[in-house]
């Protein structure tokens, strides 16, 4: 089932690094509908802006992902590694249909759907 | 090869040596993998592989230690589901440790039945008999427990 269609309510909802392909309105949106009064909401989300992320764009530099546009990482690619071209133009939007927000963009967003952050950690990959 | 980049804008980005080759193992893991099929092929006889219950566990852990840190994990919610939860193991954590009463989880395809409820059990019965497990994972739970 599609979590944004799962029915009920709840005292406790989670996500371990399950939220990345939703987009973040809609998927704060339901889980703020989903939590009953005084409810939590644990989320360990992953994050664009990680020196190596989920998407697997990975170039001869950190944080090539980030660090380029779309043209000049697609360029980037194309020079360097042309078999990757395909994926990096597919796995460019992955997070959240598109948009990149950092963590504290994230909380910003979590606040406006009426949810109050209570406590935050940044963990970071052994890499 | 080029040891660097020029973006449109003029800026030049020096390659770092050694960091693609260090990175792209993990990286084409991630680029191969369909979580799906990863369920369907570390499954044998239709059970979840161990490692991937352990990599649970550990995530588990690192959540509960978050949130007991915070006075969350101890208050014994009623109900709880888990978003993206295919296998139902994170719910079936808590509510083995006693943090949850009613557990659910929900996602696209349901792998529940690659964690049946023996297995389950099997797993959290070495998790708490320690010296039945490798050297290497019982250093680490010895460490995280320290």
């Amino acid at each position: 089932m599609d979590m944004l269609e799962t029915p009920g309510t709840y005292d406790l909802v989670t996500a371990f690094a399950a939220l990345d392909h939703t987009g973040l309105d809609e998927v704060l949106a339901k889980v703020r509908s989903m939590l009953n009064p005084g409810g939590v909401f644990f989320a360990q989300i992953q994050l664009w802006w990680w020196v190596v992320n989920t998407t697997g764009i990975l170039g001869h530099f950190p944080y090539a992902g980030q660090r380029l546009a779309l043209n000049d990482l697609t360029r980037y690619f194309a020079e360097h590694h042309p078999e990757h071209v395909e994926f990096v133009q597919r796995r460019y939007p992955y997070f959240h249909k598109g948009e990149h927000p950092t963590a504290d963009e994230w909380v910003q967003r979590a606040n406006q759907h009426g949810l109050e952050l209570i406590a935050m950690e940044r963990m970071v990959c052994p890499l | 090869m080029a040891d660097h980049f020029v973006t449109e804008f003029g800026h030049r980005i020096d390659f770092v040596p050694g960091f693609y080759e260090r990175n792209k193992e993990y990286v084409s893991w991630i680029a191969k993998t369909d979580v799906s099929q990863q369920i369907k092929t570390y499954a044998p006889q239709g059970r979840v592989d161990p490692r991937l219950l352990f990599r649970d566990w550990i995530t588990f852990s690192a959540a509960a230690h978050f949130l007991g840190r915070h006075g969350l994990f101890d208050r014994q919610y009623q109900t709880a589901i888990d978003l993206g939860g295919a296998e139902a193991t994170m719910m079936r954590l808590f509510a083995a440790y006693g943090a949850v009463k009613e557990a659910s989880s929900v996602d696209l395809i349901d792998f529940s039945a690659a964690v049946d409820d023996a297995y389950f059990d099997e797993f959290i019965r070495h998790l708490n008999d320690i010296e039945t497990l490798p050297l290497q994972i019982r250093q680490f739970i010895n460490h995280a427990r320290a």
